[in-house]
């Protein structure tokens, strides 16, 4: 059995499986909510868009951890890192790790930025212009997937 | 910059009241304030308002059969009012049509409705042969029509009493039962023992099937009228722009008959009183000039007490960006206006978040040609030119990060597209700019450590900004001990404990001790200001001092408003590596080796790569407006804008679809 490269695989996989779950969740409640407040006004379609969009970002941010891990830990063919992999459990094991702050974090943050656009949807169908507010709400909630990001990145980064 | 507001005092003859407010919209420089307690109702507004939403009805219904307007032409028509006006008696009828053809659609359906119901319910009695209007009770004899469980047809078929007349063997049978006048109430005792419904048939001729195929016949006449009305309403969709014109005529009627509502009057006068901005005073006074010489005009400075809108005035430059800060909130007035500190700080912070090149360009480009193309108004306008200047920005920290779609000097050798990346890749290597400064994926942490310090100096700045309107407001206690003192505090520590904090990020940064030295006097002198001064206004010492250690409690917000900058750093690799990623998928598709497959999979990588990219530029310009946004509002304007002032709504021509011209 080739430890290394089966965490290495794990880290890639959790990263691109939770962070991708929070967001299909997000987007979809909040895509519920688009319909919802179109149906009776379909001038807010882009509003509502806009806002829909915010939580699908994690996903993306899980896909790209996933990636680079794949990459950086030779499993997209690289046969030198691979190797080096397979000699080393422990280095498998650390490609997991650095994947999990993404994991947790984008799916966790996902799930409640949909809520929180979830209610700004419902501000725009009240109060078409607030919708800058009702984003910016949304993205306080962000931030915290984008630090998830970031330390998940350099963690890869560090793993050479 | 905020601009001053007037308060107006106008005192006109009534006979020149619907001239004047006529001037004044055309002006659009008075917000009128509500004077008369709304007794005065006219009953003007009411109808015109009525007809507004009559118009606005019309147009959503035959908006889905209207001409497309193309992608790229204006928002809104130019037109003069007086043209728009002629189109209202021409709505007037098409609305009158379009209510009549949308009402008979909604009638027919209800008929539809119905009949289908009926119909539905008349099905199961196919099998009767006789007409429906023969069994109706004699004086002899009583009839029960209804619905049976079949479990119950053995038990009626026993009732010696009881003739019955079964129609078919489904779960509920349809059961018509005679009976024997005297026996009725028997019978009905009876029924309420098995599983019966009673039905009643319609009022039609003939028997069950012909009355079926009656109905067949009408709903199908039914359904012609409604494509015939549909047919109609999808004619009348060319008529959208001559309700949309009077939609906006009416509009701006309706604006100034309610505007008739907040003045007072007297016998023949009528009281006007409102804001106008300083700079329009004039021309305010001018246009009333222009309509009659009996007036009187006066204009004074707000009191205490009163609040006046709150405007802010920048040059073309900064302008698009009071729509970032009014997406937050307007400033009070009478305190600062953040738009043009803000601004230099959103185009160096917004391109440092996507920094690419190519992306940079097609930003730019792209909301230019929606500039020219597509002319936006209002908050469009600010944001689409924010946009522009945020691709400018993009472009330059493209360069200096070395970064054109996704392609840089370390990624291009590993992965082509047909030779064609590591041909852009040496282009740029020839330039010797790729990258100017540095790579942010080999120096990952030089680039957060930028990233840090971009956040200190934007900080900073805020606090020297609040620092400056507190000592112009004369209140030099304040911008020293709550503004200055932070200013030493921040820009101490982090020049005090750099090489310690490059040292953890395995860099050395050495500085002499001279620097060091007084870089850490000057954050301890920061702090005691603040441990001193903060309670300035208690008395007792001792309380005064906790509220300044509290005070100084406020260190670890500026830390973490540091670290939030690490933002700018995710967001620049999380564009830069999907690009590669995207660039990485297309190449892999184009590097069959069998001939065939080759040039199907570079036609295939190249629509892609423009689909996937339009995608990631779309996505992290986003991201980056709002991250940018948040930036100002949290970590900058929290140092010094007092958030919170009213909108300027000055009676005006509000429209939606026409853009008025003189």
């Amino acid at each position: 059995m080739n430890w290394g490269a089966i965490w290495a695989t794990a880290g890639a996989v959790i990263a691109a499986l939770l962070a991708g779950i929070g967001s299909a969740i997000g987007v979809g409640i909040t895509g519920q909510a688009s319909a919802g407040v179109v149906s009776e006004n379909p001038d807010l379609s882009g509003k509502c868009l806009l806002l829909q969009l915010l939580p699908g970002t994690q996903g993306i941010y899980g896909l790209l951890i996933a990636i680079v891990i794949m990459s950086n830990s030779g499993l997209m063919g690289d046969a030198a890192k691979l190797a080096a992999l397979e000699a080393n459990t422990a280095l498998g094991v650390r490609f997991f790790l650095a994947g999990l702050p993404i994991a947790f974090g984008g799916l966790l943050s996902a799930l409640y930025q949909g809520k929180v656009a979830v209610a700004g949807i419902n501000m725009v169908a009240k109060k078409p212009t607030e919708s800058g507010k009702g984003m910016v709400m949304a993205i306080m909630v962000e931030t915290y997937a984008v630090l998830s990001l970031l330390i998940s990145f350099l963690l890869v980064n560090s793993i050479l | 910059m905020i601009v001053s507001m007037k308060r107006l005092s106008l005192v006109a003859l009534k006979s020149d009241q619907d001239a004047i407010l006529n001037a004044l919209q055309e002006a659009g420089t008075v917000e009128i304030i509500k004077l008369a307690d709304g007794d005065v109702q006219s009953g003007d507004a009411d109808t015109v308002n009525a007809r507004i939403q009559r118009l606005a009805e019309s147009i959503n219904a035959v908006k889905p059969y209207a001409k497309k307007p193309g992608f790229l032409s204006p928002q809104k028509r130019e037109m003069k009012l007086s043209d728009m006006r002629e189109y209202v008696p021409k709505a007037e009828q098409t609305t009158n049509e379009i209510e009549e053809l949308t009402h008979t659609q909604a009638r027919l359906l209800s008929e539809r409705e119905k009949a289908v119901s009926t119909r539905e319910a008349l099905e199961p009695w196919e099998a009767m042969t006789v007409p429906m209007d023969t069994v109706k009770n004699t004086p002899r004899v009583h009839y029960f029509i209804g619905l049976l469980a079949s479990k119950d047809v053995e038990r009626v078929r026993e009732q010696e009493y009881l003739e019955a007349e079964f129609m078919n063997e489904s779960a509920t049978v349809p059961t018509i039962l005679a009976c024997k006048e005297d026996d009725t109430r028997i019978v009905q005792n009876f029924l309420k023992t098995v599983e019966w419904q009673d039905y009643v048939f319609p009022k039609l001729p003939g028997t069950p099937r012909e009355a079926i195929e009656s109905l067949n016949r009408r709903i199908a006449e039914i359904d012609g009228e409604y494509d015939a009305a549909q047919k109609e309403l999808e004619a009348r969709g060319e008529t959208i722009e001559t309700l949309q014109n009077a939609l906006d005529a009416e509009t701006i009627d309706a604006d100034r008959l309610s505007a008739n509502n907040d003045l007072s009057y007297t016998a023949h006068a009528f009281v006007l009183e409102g804001w106008v901005r300083d700079d329009e005073v004039e021309k305010t006074e001018q246009a009333i000039k222009n309509v009659t010489e009996a007036y009187s005009f006066e204009v004074r400075d707000p009191v205490e007490g009163e609040e006046p809108p709150s405007v802010v005035k920048n040059n073309r430059f900064v302008k698009p960006f009071e729509e970032v800060q009014t997406l937050y909130s307007r400033p009070t007035y009478g305190t600062i206006d953040g738009t043009p500190y803000m601004t230099p700080f959103y185009i160096l912070l917004f391109g440092l978040m996507l920094s690419d090149t190519g992306y940079g360009i097609l930003l730019m480009l792209g909301t230019l040609l929606y500039i020219k193309k597509k002319k936006p108004t209002g908050m469009s306008a600010g944001i689409s030119r924010v946009l522009f200047w945020g691709g400018l920005s993009t472009i330059v920290w493209g360069v200096l990060c070395g970064s054109f779609f996704g392609i840089t000097k370390t990624s291009a050798s590993t992965i082509e597209v047909g030779g064609v990346f590591s041909q852009i890749s040496m282009f740029f290597e020839k330039l010797g700019i790729f990258p100017a400064l540095l790579d942010p994926m080999q120096n990952s942490m030089v680039m957060l450590g930028l990233c840090f310090g971009l956040g200190v100096l934007h900080i900073v700045a805020g606090y020297i900004v609040g620092a400056i309107d507190r000592f112009s407001k004369g209140d030099w206690k304040s911008a020293i001990f709550d503004q200055i003192s932070w200013v030493l505090i921040t820009l101490g520590l982090v020049v005090g404990f750099l090489p310690a904090i490059a040292g953890m990020a395995g860099m050395s940064v050495t500085l002499p001790k001279s620097v060091t030295m007084p870089a850490l006097i000057a954050a301890g002198v920061g702090a005691l200001m603040v441990v001193l001064f903060k309670g300035r206004e208690k008395r007792n010492i001792l309380k005064r001092m906790m509220s300044g250690l509290g005070g100084l409690y406020d260190v670890t917000s500026v830390l973490a408003d540091i670290l939030s900058y690490a933002r700018l750093f995710a967001l620049g690799i999380a564009t830069g590596v999907i690009g590669q990623v995207f660039n990485m998928l297309c190449g892999m598709l184009a590097s069959a080796s069998n001939p065939v497959m080759k040039i199907v999979g570079a036609i295939g990588s190249i629509v892609l790569l423009v689909l996937l990219h339009t995608f990631n530029v779309a996505i992290n310009a986003l991201g980056a407006f709002v991250h940018c946004a948040r930036l100002q509002y949290v970590e900058f304007y929290g140092k010094f804008y007092e958030s919170g002032g009213k909108e300027f709504r000055p009676l005006s021509y509000n429209t939606k679809h026409v853009q008025v011209t003189k």
